[in-house]
């Protein structure tokens, strides 16, 4: 991997790998493989049109084996790649262990009120405050009402504008009963509370927190499957699409 | 300022949590809510001049994570 040639990343797996489409392929250094495919030219501008084909990449891998995703847009050489893969040998092998056969899914949840009037006060503003504090304790309880044993992380923050932002992460296979609990227990929010419920995602944002050895994540299960799933890579020119990658294509 | 922005953010849950246990007294309230108010108007003010908003002074804390 000191051959000179840059590669742009999709994210890592356990050596050896599936096969896949060219131009995508793997860089091996075991006990792990990073899917990649060449790169020439300048780096990548992350526009809507790479995002998307670089998620349609990582969204087939992930249902093929246990897979840790990075962001879109890395370009690195093959000798960034043996040092990135040799210093993080441990957490991405722990990464793939707790990432293997799982998807993530975004819950927001948010008040419909109009913007508060300012304060007449100190205590007032305490009080406003407090109540603020008590709706994101409230917003973080219906969270918690979801199955035990379907959500095996979440990690809670508290963005502006929002009460509660939690990260969920679930095994594949659980997705959709993820979806059908939520609806049920959104079904039940009062009429000035907003939720919204995206997924599911490939693991970004926990292969984030994983790799970042962020602390927070409040449940946790043993061990991970594997993926699971037929869908292919690189059929249907995915790679391609990603653009300017690959085959001499790049500008 | 995302280091103020964290400061502050601790030091308005501090005062939430001192007051849910009924550890201030009316003038306490009255004093740290007017100076917590003081900041976050002023802090929207800084924000506001720099042309800075959502995410921007969101803060990486390594293993604590991130600010929100």
């Amino acid at each position: 991997m000191t051959d000179g040639l840059r590669y742009y990343v999709y994210g890592v797996a356990t050596a050896p790998a599936g096969a896949v489409a060219p131009p995508l392929g793997w860089v091996e250094r075991p006990p792990l493989a990073v899917l990649c495919c060449p790169w020439q030219g300048p780096d990548p501008v992350v526009t809507r049109q790479l995002a998307l084909a670089h998620a349609r990449v990582v969204a087939a891998a992930a249902v093929r084996f246990p897979f840790v995703p990075c962001a879109a847009g890395n370009v690195v050489t093959g000798a960034e790649l043996s040092d990135w893969l040799d210093g993080r040998r441990t957490p991405l092998c722990g990464a793939l262990e707790r990432l293997g056969g799982r998807v993530e899914f975004a819950l927001k949840l948010w008040r419909r009120a109009p913007a508060a009037a300012p304060p007449a006060g100190g205590r007032a503003y305490l009080a406003q405050l407090r109540a603020e504090s008590r709706l994101r304790a409230e917003a973080r309880a219906l969270v918690e009402r979801l199955p035990a044993g379907l959500v095996t992380e979440v990690h809670y923050t508290e963005p502006p504008g929002l009460l509660l932002q939690a990260e969920l992460l679930v095994a594949w296979s659980d997705a959709e009963r993820l979806r059908a609990a939520w609806a049920e227990i959104a079904a039940g929010l009062p009429a000035d509370r907003g939720a919204r419920l995206s997924g599911p995602w490939p693991p970004y944002y926990f292969a984030g927190v994983i790799l970042n050895g962020e602390a927070g994540v409040g449940r946790q299960s043993g061990r991970c499957g594997a993926g699971a799933g037929e869908a292919g890579i690189g059929a249907g020119g995915a790679a391609p699409a990603v653009a300017g990658t690959g085959g001499g294509a790049a500008g | 300022m995302g280091l103020v922005e964290l400061l502050r953010q601790l030091l308005e849950r501090e005062a939430v949590r001192q007051a849910e246990a009924s550890l201030l007294t009316p003038e306490q309230e009255a004093a740290l809510g007017t100076a917590l108010y003081r900041l976050a108007q002023k802090m929207a003010e800084l924000k506001a001049g720099f042309g800075l908003e959502g995410d921007d002074l969101n803060l990486d804390l390594g293993p604590l994570g991130r600010l929100y």
